[in-house]
């Protein structure tokens, strides 16, 4: 394994310092990464994709469980530790442009990640190697970043982030606001870099479709906890937690024609600060019992699938009419 | 009959040095209590459109040629006060960000009063039409909803209430431009169902912007594909989604993650770059990045159509 997580767990304190209360953000989250794998965390804003990514990579501090890496435990306070950690596991970050220094040099910016970890590299020869990589000519080198389009950003972020043949890349939503027609080519390349690299990867994106194509497994969160994992096909065809069936069928059809069956939730997500007792998504539920609301369900797995849900819905389940 | 008709729109921006044409020939019609739909991809000048429309483009913008009938009236034509009353009660707005209608610090009553200004009902019952609308938009407890400011709701329940105050007047005509954007997926189609029915009750017509093509498939009833400031195809929903004729919007289709069922490694795209607008073109604006590009293309394609639907591409018109 390159990476486990374990029981991880992120908490805020909000709100003014007369009233200060805990948020847990990311509650009690574990999985595992095997080498040349990609593994997708799926969920709506706020679900704590983030702040996982954040707390993996030692950007963000944790309040319970560990990460391991490389058979290390990532430790925020050993700085020692965490410089050689962003050698090995890198980030693609969510906003392409303003993760970009604007007044760098693309070639500048491939080029600092060797300045930064002191790898004495023939630079030049570096930079159009990995421009070439991900698909750009050599002339990019000499431009700035707003002279970029949004898609040739998200290649120079890629090209930053295996620039020292990384272990592990975390990308953060790294096709969020991109045209569709873009949007592929950004999935295509990283499809074909994990092909001729061998990259391993966490991909983060709250759209499931894209999801489909890239990853192996992956995982569906909901107010900062796991709750339903496994292989990517599998959970397409048959999701079982009702939270993944809902999003699934909150995508709208490109086909005017074509009848819709939709899930609809009962209200909006609740607040983190007054998280719902029982199954946490027991009050949007179309399948609710009363079971739902008075006790926890565990994780348990149904097939490949893991799933924490007092009744996982079986192939083929309908949601029940209103 | 149509609430707007746009004919041969023509917009350009004036910057450093050069002159960026952002609209060309742009002509559109809006038939009464219709929803059209407008996709494109970043650029294409969705929101140059939409300004031009409300005569709120910035100030290097101008309209260069070309007419905008809204209910018989050339707006092109009218001054700020009377622009001002059309946008008032006329047509109304709703945007990605909410926030830019609502004001943060005023009540939501307080902004919902103040929409109905004009309006000659008792205070007592434009308070109660601003509940009615709450609760049209499915705002838990609306009467204390009124009494909460705008900080208080969600991003989603934010965008219900500027569409509360968007459809309050009863316009002829809403302009959404991509408002489901920052929303997630099961809020946007939450919004998505809400402005459809919205629209029956009130029978006004929606200009609904986005590039989002299965949210314009599920509620619109036309569609124009806008590409680098041109319109290259408009019809009936059934046409564009069924039998695009137009390339650009053929591959723009297939692109759509969606429209992947199975899985795929490689997804397809649209290879080049959208065209300078400051530069000039000779010919089909699409004709870099098209897989069937001829001789031919080097000319502009005349505007081709049976049964309302339209299309520029000589592939159609030979
Ligand atoms: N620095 C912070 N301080 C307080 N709360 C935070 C902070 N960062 C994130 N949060 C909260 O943690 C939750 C998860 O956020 P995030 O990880 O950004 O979600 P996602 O990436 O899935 O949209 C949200 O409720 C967010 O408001
Ligand atoms: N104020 C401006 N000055 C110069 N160019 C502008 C201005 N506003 C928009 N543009 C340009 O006009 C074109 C259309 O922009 P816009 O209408 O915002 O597109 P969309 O909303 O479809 O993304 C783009 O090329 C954009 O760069
Ligand atoms: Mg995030
Ligand atoms: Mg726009």
């Amino acid at each position: 394994m390159i990476l486990t997580v374990r029981d991880l767990e992120v908490t805020f304190r909000v709100g003014p310092w007369f009233y200060r209360r805990p948020i847990v953000a990311v509650s009690r989250v574990s999985f595992s990464l095997r080498a040349g794998e990609i593994y997708a965390i799926v969920g709506e804003s706020g679900s704590g994709k983030t702040t996982l990514a954040h707390a993996i990579n030692g950007l963000q501090k944790t309040s319970g469980g560990e990460v391991r890496f490389l058979n290390k435990k990532v430790d925020l306070v050993r700085t020692h530790t965490i410089k050689s950690l962003r050698r090995h596991m890198s980030m693609i970050f969510q906003d392409p442009v303003g993760s970009l220094s604007p007044r760098m040099r693309v070639g500048d910016l491939i080029a600092e990640p060797f300045i930064i970890h002191k790898i004495k590299r023939d630079l030049k020869e570096e930079v159009h190697r990995l421009l070439s990589l991900v698909g750009l000519s050599g002339d990019f080198a000499d431009r700035y970043p707003h002279q970029l389009s949004g898609g040739q950003a998200r290649r120079v972020g890629v090209a930053r982030a295996i620039a020292l043949d990384p272990q592990l890349v975390i990308a953060d939503e790294p096709t969020a606001g991109l045209d569709v027609s873009v949007q592929g080519e950004v999935l295509n390349l990283l499809n074909d870099l994990r092909e001729r690299l061998g990259l391993t990867m966490i991909f983060i994106s709250h759209n499931l479709h894209v999801v489909h194509h890239i990853a192996d497994r992956m995982a569906v969160m909901y107010l900062g906890r796991i709750v339903e994992t496994g292989r990517t096909e599998e959970i397409f065809r048959a999701p079982a937690h009702p939270y993944t069936a809902t999003l699934l069928s909150a995508t709208p059809n490109p086909d005017p024609d074509k009848v819709r069956k939709r899930i609809s939730l009962n209200s909006e997500v609740p607040s983190l600060l007054n998280r719902p007792k029982g199954c946490e998504f027991h009050p949007r539920c179309p399948w609710v019992q009363k079971r739902c609301s008075r006790e926890t369900p565990y994780h348990s797995n149904q097939g490949q699938i893991s799933v924490a849900c007092h009744t996982p819905l079986q192939p083929g389940t309908q949601p029940p009419s209103a | 009959m149509n609430v707007l008709e746009i004919q041969n729109l023509n917009v350009t921006f004036a910057t450093e040095g050069s002159t960026l044409r952002a609209l060309k020939n742009v002509s559109i019609d809006i038939p009464k209590r219709c929803i059209v739909g407008v996709v494109g991809e970043s650029g294409c000048g969705k929101s140059t459109l939409i300004n031009s429309i409300l005569r709120l483009l910035p100030e290097n913008g101008k309209i260069d040629a070309g007419t905008i009938k809204f209910e018989g009236h050339d707006l092109t034509k009218f001054d700020l006060s009377q622009m001002k009353t059309v946008r008032g009660s006329r047509i109304s707005t709703v945007f990605q960000d909410p926030m830019s209608a609502l004001n943060p610090v005023l009540s939501i009553a307080d902004q919902m009063l103040h929409i109905q200004y004009r309006s000659k009902l008792r205070r007592k019952e434009k308070q109660e039409k601003s509940i009615e609308m709450l609760r049209r938009v499915r705002i838990p407890d609306p009467e204390s909803a009124l009494k909460r400011y705008p900080h208080e709701f969600s991003g989603g329940m934010k965008q219900r209430i500027s569409i509360a105050m968007a459809m309050m007047m009863e316009p002829a005509l809403l302009i959404a431009d991509e408002p489901t954007t920052a929303l997630d997926a099961t809020l946007e189609v939450a919004i998505i169902d809400l402005l459809k029915e919205l629209q029956s009750q009130i029978e006004c017509s929606i200009l609904f912007i986005s590039h989002h093509l299965g949210l314009i498939a599920e509620l619109c009833d036309q569609v124009i594909v806008m590409y680098a400031g041109e319109v290259l195809e408009r019809g009936t929903a059934h046409q564009i989604f069924h039998d695009p004729w137009h390339p650009y919007s053929a591959r723009l289709l297939e692109c759509d993650p969606a429209n992947q069922t199975s899985r795929t490694r490689q997804l397809p795209t649209i290879p080049g770059e959208i065209p300078d607008l400051k530069a000039i073109h000779k010919g089909c604006i699409f004709r870099s990045r098209c897989q069937y590009c001829e001789d031919i293309c080097t000319t502009v394609p005349e505007e081709f159509g049976i049964n309302g639907h339209f299309v520029r591409c000589h592939r159609k018109s030979q």
